[in-house]
């Protein structure tokens, strides 16, 4: 039984499979990663409108104007409501499986004063404390 | 008579923290001093071989390209490029100086020869290129050498295979060696070594295959060039797909390279790596034409 096969309490789209029927030499749709959401195909439009959200961070006046008001800003760029309530959990884990490229998070997460390593231990579903066990070098940051 | 020759190859991680470390004055400290000291023998290495130009092979991370439109392969035809404000404000540095006259001939001709590579006259550059750049020059010799940048799609899936960014490498280098002036070229690699930075699998590494991607590189570079991105990401982790910038670069070396630096350090999420290869020239050439 394949991953796409097995019955999951989850919507398909928030695990590793490629819902496109999309052949690659490069990848494997067949045998996704465990842990891995490529942003491939489906993802990729799916995560888009959340993905160019994020870009806006780059312009100074995005930051004051988030910091300000999120919601304001949210609205302006016509996010969905699914989409507010992944920025406003900070999910940066279902974000990742919604199809938004890890470089992007790294912008908004900033937005809310979280770094990549904090960031990242989200997307671990994991405590920063519990992540941090698990580096050689804990002030390399 | 042609001139231009690839006299070396320096291979670089390229992590913001690495760039930010260099120019806080970090690199003294026990977390950093084991990476940027490795960064010493590169500058010195520069500074002997006094190359024209440096060809830097590196990713956008979302900061020059957007989905909306993102090239395969890109370069910069620009005489200087600014510093991109990622998210966070930009790095307090120099616009980075460009080769526009060899970087419209290497469009021509790489295009020329199916490269169809993406031509830029205007091109911020981010941490991919900026934390290399920060590391081999220091404060006071930003900066003496020109640089192109030439960018690559690590990012989202079509990438260039890495058996494609191995003959971009050789495709640069028969332009360099048809160029009519003196052009002594380095060539960079950039890009961490096994990690992965997101999901689950967040922070994944793999030392042991770190250390064989390195050996290869350096004395098998064609054995990399024919695996597939999904085994790249399986054995380094996803973002470890990157290590095809590597192979742009060793591309663009003679079949034998005389390896002269080489440093790995692995602190927090990336497998960091610097090498130094030197050309050997063309002896071997007839050899890998065949």
């Amino acid at each position: 039984m394949t991953m796409a096969e097995k019955k999951d309490p989850q919507p398909r789209w928030e695990i590793e499979v490629e819902l496109l029927p999309i052949k690659s030499e490069q990848i494997d749709f067949a045998h996704p990663l465990q842990g891995t959401y490529l942003t491939t195909g489906s993802r990729a439009q799916r995560g888009y409108r959340l993905s160019k959200f994020c870009m806006a961070f780059m312009s100074p006046d995005t930051r004051a104007a988030f910091k300000a008001d999120p919601e304001r800003v949210m609205s302006e760029h016509g996010l969905s409501d699914y989409e507010k309530t992944l920025i406003r959990e900070q999910n940066f884990n279902a974000m990742v499986r919604y199809g938004v490229n890890a470089f992007m998070i790294f912008k908004l997460a900033s937005a809310f004063g979280v770094n990549q390593n904090q960031t990242g231990a989200k997307m671990r579903l994991q405590s920063f404390e519990e992540f941090m066990k698990t580096r050689n070098v804990k002030d390399a940051l | 008579m042609p001139q231009g020759r690839i006299i070396g190859g320096l291979g670089s991680p390229h992590a913001p923290s690495i760039g930010v470390a260099y120019n806080t004055g970090k690199g003294e400290t026990p977390a950093w001093k084991p990476l940027i000291d490795g960064y010493q023998p590169m500058q010195a290495w520069l500074e002997a071989r006094k190359p024209d130009l440096m060809i830097i092979v590196a990713n956008d991370h979302a900061n020059s390209f957007f989905f909306d439109r993102y090239p395969t392969f890109a370069l910069s035809v620009a005489a200087e490029h600014e510093i991109a404000d990622e998210g966070w404000g930009k790095w307090p540095l120099p616009k980075v100086p460009g080769h526009s006259e060899f970087a419209w001939q290497l469009a021509h001709s790489l295009v020329g020869q199916e490269f169809d590579i993406a031509v830029c006259q205007e091109l911020p550059l981010d941490h991919g290129c900026l934390t290399p750049l920060s590391c081999f020059f220091p404060p006071e010799r930003r900066w003496w050498l020109p640089v192109i940048p030439i960018i690559v799609n690590v990012l989202q899936p079509p990438l260039p295979t890495a058996k494609r960014c191995f003959d971009l490498g050789r495709a640069i280098r028969r332009v360099v060696e048809s160029w009519p002036k003196k052009l002594d070229v380095v060539m960079v690699g950039t890009g961490g070594l096994s990690h992965q930075l997101s999901g689950e699998r967040y922070g994944f590494n793999d030392t042991t295959w770190d250390s064989e991607f390195l050996d290869l590189v350096e004395k098998d570079p064609q054995q990399l060039a024919r695996m597939t991105h999904q085994q790249f990401m399986e054995k380094g982790g996803a973002d470890s797909v990157e290590e095809i910038m590597w192979l742009v670069m060793r591309g663009a070396l003679s079949e034998k390279v005389r390896r002269v630096h080489r440093n790995y350090y692995l602190p927090m999420v990336t497998g960091f790596a610097q090498v130094i290869f030197e050309d050997l020239g063309n002896e071997g050439e007839a050899r890998r034409a065949a």
